[in-house]
């Protein structure tokens, strides 16, 4: 098969397209306290200047062969513009929404600021996709990132109290859900207007607190706008035990879901192939933060076998996680290829459509 | 560009307060008589990182004991040959939170217990053998003294030795007093000191936000 660029293999592996090898891709930040030294960019600064922001981010390409960019590190940039106190932490640590200080009571509060999009902390990450996909659009995906509405209403009006709610008062829940909805949808056309490839779609109904009948009730069909209104491939993350509601994700239109180490690759294979394309899972806190290449390699070679197409870390990784690990990430995928030469991911060689078989 | 030529990165200190925020880090080496030694590295570009690392590096030999290798300047190694792993990031750690504008020297193999009111110290014995004592009696200074004890084997990774509540060993045989030295203030609070390497490696974990307050 024709050699890919990181962009084209990135971008037909999420749709369910042939290439060449498997594609290396962070959904979400792979940027370390080294990564920050190198280029000079460190956090808080680099969560709200969008030069530094492009440096740092574009060393996942740069430094560690990954064929993505993802410059968009925290989950806050659109919480801060909708109003939210933030502790923007230092160097060593991510920036949060202060959740014990809500900025809303009440459905009726929601309040889009004009100036959402033009904030300094969404504005600078449209400045740093322009400034990447000028100088390396053509080889590698940018991706972009706009939080969903659930995710948004855990920062403006405090994870316990949003969770209640939606026990109590499920029309309230929706309307709340339904309003926060714009500020997904603009950051995120924003984001595609300045250049981004794709979008990571986070929308933290996570496996610890919320049930998969709960993300079907109140997010598939929320989902399904967004994928509508947002005409470029979504990657849909939601952390933790999540096989419950892949099926459900997999009805949204999303081209793919990025998933936690909590799920086992054949498993969530065995849901989503054929559906919408699966990224992920290298284990963060465990793997990639505290081991070495060797376990890093088995849990790329893993997902390999098990047919996922597109692999990466789980979710950001830790700041302080050693660079010989991410590197082990694309030099696995490469390992694999070399010991499969015909396989070919997506269909392409001698598996299935839409899947590898091992060799 | 990403050094290819280090070994594994054993020990980090993702902001050095001494040195405008730059990380540190600390990885394995292999000198070229096949003996362990440790790398000191920082991808800081700022001008005078390499000045600080070398501080970094001297203060490892002058407080805990290592030594430096030729032609190496950021290379340190233990000169008995062995690793001494835990020990060494230990005396990492230590050496990065120095004051650069102090001058260096060894600390006392001895020092002044507030709980007990009495001076711990640490005696060697010889071949790698060191009894930690104090100059009071009581069964909360015995305690206090086992403590020691246990925090240096915590710590520095030496050995107990078997049905003595007061006495380490290291495993290679050889003695090691600035190293110890530098250890007996940290080994009254071995688990305190612990606590905040764990926590300070877990800063920079991203919680879900379900996760955070």
């Amino acid at each position: 098969m024709t050699q890919m660029n990181g962009r084209q293999r990135v971008l037909a592996a999420l749709a369910g397209e042939p290439v060449d090898r498997t594609p290396i891709c962070n959904p979400t930040s792979v940027a370390t306290v080294e990564l920050m030294d190198l280029v000079d960019a460190p956090f808080p600064d680099a969560n709200r200047d969008g030069e530094l922001m492009a440096r740092l981010a574009a060393t996942g390409y740069t430094e560690l062969g990954f064929d993505t960019i993802m410059p968009v590190f925290s989950i806050i940039q659109d919480s801060s513009a909708l109003g939210c106190k933030i502790q923007w932490e230092q160097k060593d640590n991510w920036p949060t929404v202060k959740m014990r200080e809500p900025i809303w009571q009440d459905a009726d509060d929601i309040h889009i600021p004009p100036d959402f999009l033009t904030h300094p902390d969404t504005a600078c990450v449209m400045e740093s996709i322009r400034i990447l996909k000028r100088d390396y659009g053509d080889e590698v995906a940018i991706i972009g990132k706009t939080m969903g509405p659930w995710s948004l209403a855990y920062h403006c009006f405090g994870v316990e109290m949003f969770l209640l709610l939606s026990l109590d008062d499920p029309g309230k829940t929706k309307l709340i859900l339904d309003r926060l909805k714009k500020a997904t949808i603009d950051f995120g056309i924003a984001q595609i207007e300045a250049g981004a490839d794709a979008l990571t779609l986070p929308d933290h109904a996570t496996g610890d607190l919320v049930s998969g009948e709960w993300y079907s009730r109140y997010l598939r069909d929320l989902h399904k706008e967004f994928a509508e209104e947002l005409p470029v491939p979504l990657i849909m993350h939601i952390c933790g035990k999540t096989l419950d509601r892949m099926p459900a994700i997999a009805e949204t239109g999303f081209a793919a879901f990025h998933y936690d180490s909590k799920n086992d690759p054949a498993d969530a294979m065995e849901i989503l192939r054929d559906r919408i394309a699966l990224v992920g899972n290298i284990n963060n806190p465990e793997t990639l933060f505290a081991r070495g290449p060797e376990e890093v390699s088995a849990e790329v070679f893993e997902n390999l076998d098990a047919g996922v197409p597109l692999i990466g870390p789980e979710c950001a990784i830790p700041l302080q996680t050693p660079l010989d690990n991410l590197r082990a990430i694309p030099a696995a995928v490469r390992q694999w290829h070399d010991q499969h030469p015909n396989q070919h991911p997506n269909g392409n060689g001698t598996g299935d459509a839409g899947g590898r078989q091992d060799g | 560009m990403i050094r290819t030529d280090l070994g594994r990165r054993i020990e980090l200190v993702a902001m050095d307060a001494h040195f405008h925020d730059i990380t540190v880090a600390l990885h394995r080496a292999v000198d070229a008589d096949g003996r362990p030694a440790y790398d000191i590295n920082s991808y800081s570009t700022r001008p005078g990182a390499d000045e600080r690392l070398a501080v970094i590096a001297a203060a490892m030999q002058e407080v805990a004991g290592l030594q430096a290798v030729p032609g190496a300047p950021l290379r340190v190694r233990f000169a008995c040959g062995d690793a001494h792993e835990q020990a060494t990031r230990r005396a990492f750690i230590e050496a990065s939170k120095l004051d650069p504008g102090q001058p260096l020297t060894a600390r006392p193999m001895a020092i002044y217990d507030k709980k007990t009111d009495a001076t711990i110290e640490v005696v060697p014995e010889g071949g790698g053998l060191y009894r930690a004592g104090a100059d009071a009696a009581g069964a909360k200074v015995v305690r206090r003294v086992a403590t020691v004890a246990g925090g240096l084997v915590k710590l520095a990774g030496m050995e107990p030795i078997p049905a003595s509540i007061d006495q380490v060993r290291f495993a290679c045989g050889q003695d090691h007093h600035k190293l110890v030295a530098m250890l007996l203030k940290l080994a009254l609070n071995a688990r305190g000191v612990l606590r905040e390497q764990e926590l300070a490696a877990a800063r920079g974990v991203l919680a879900a936000p379900s996760q955070q307050r």
